[in-house]
């Protein structure tokens, strides 16, 4: 089944990279929907079948934290696998998030960490048919 | 401390650089002021934490679409426009401040990164020449880049 992916990052060229990570990670996509803050994420996430939420953290508007909170108190994406890509690098906010579901990975990412990442939360791994995954970092 | 920190900026950068975008850099033995002969685009975030201050970075503008194409993927003739080029100017700043932080703050030490800011060559002379007249003196790293030179300046100060 096509997995349908939501990003949430305020630089579209992340988001580019991101988007194209994933693709290069073999996984069978759906649609992919992007959103520049944590609110535009929230509104896109309810208006759309969302299967997987791949989020920064430091946003204006609306941070990806505050994001994720909002989602966890809501019955209709409480349940969301959420991937955090981030450049945090305290080990106490990188474990809050963790303590709240999500996975966490650091800027910058390797498509292998994706595709590891996304089959843990999700167990959904490469189709046969999909691009190699040895690209480098991003 | 400064000498410490401009070796972890040199290597936090070049680490950076070669994996975001596969751009490789090259420690630059040339005369710092030799950059501002070239026209030059800069990019400064403010992070706040254990300690404060800001992290300057100064750049070729000729390095930029490189920059851009190699972080998106593009084919090497097709420049992104010049949004996307400022755009990941900042995210490459972003990355490197937020790897920087926990090298000198410790992994427990819990930084507010504020938002990468681009800023013309003329302002970022002027901080340039701020920070290294700051009594605590800033860390530098500066770079030979195949399209030009990147220089980078680290000012900190504990709070509180």
């Amino acid at each position: 089944m096509p997995l349908n992916v939501l990003i949430v990052d305020d630089s579209s060229v992340m988001r580019a990279m991101i988007i194209k990570t994933i693709r290069m990670s073999g996984l069978d996509l759906g649609d992919i929907y992007q959103a520049g803050n944590g609110q535009e994420g929230l509104d896109a996430a309810r208006g759309n079948w969302v299967d997987l939420v791949v989020a920064d953290i430091n946003m204006p508007v609306m941070n990806g934290e505050e994001m994720i909170d909002q989602m966890k108190a809501d019955p209709e994406l409480s349940d969301l696998p959420t991937i955090v890509i981030s450049t945090e690098g305290s080990a106490t906010r990188i474990e809050r998030l963790e303590r709240k579901g999500v996975k966490f990975i650091h800027k910058p990412f390797t498509p292998e960490i994706i595709r590891d990442s996304i089959h843990a939360l999700t167990g959904i791994g490469p189709t046969e048919t999909g691009e190699s995954d040895d690209a480098g970092t991003f | 401390m400064t000498q410490e920190h401009s070796e972890l900026l040199r290597e936090i950068a070049g680490e950076t650089l070669e994996q975001l975008a596969f751009i490789f850099s090259y420690p630059d033995e040339m005369d710092p002021e030799a950059i501002w002969k070239e026209t030059t685009t800069g990019c400064r975030v403010a992070f706040n934490g254990p300690q404060q201050g800001e992290l300057l970075l100064n750049i070729s503008t000729a390095a930029l679409p490189e920059l851009a194409s190699n972080m998106l993927g593009l084919d090497e003739d097709d420049a992104p426009p010049e949004d996307q080029q400022l755009d990941a100017l900042r995210e490459a700043l972003n990355v490197i401040c937020g790897n920087l932080l926990p090298r000198i703050g410790g992994v427990d030490a819990v930084f507010d990164i504020q938002a990468p800011e681009i800023i013309d060559a003329d302002a970022a002379r002027g901080l340039v020449k701020e920070y290294l007249n700051a009594p605590q003196g800033c860390a530098s790293a500066l770079l030979s880049l195949d399209d030009g030179e990147c220089q980078l300046y680290l000012r900190t100060e504990n709070s509180g």
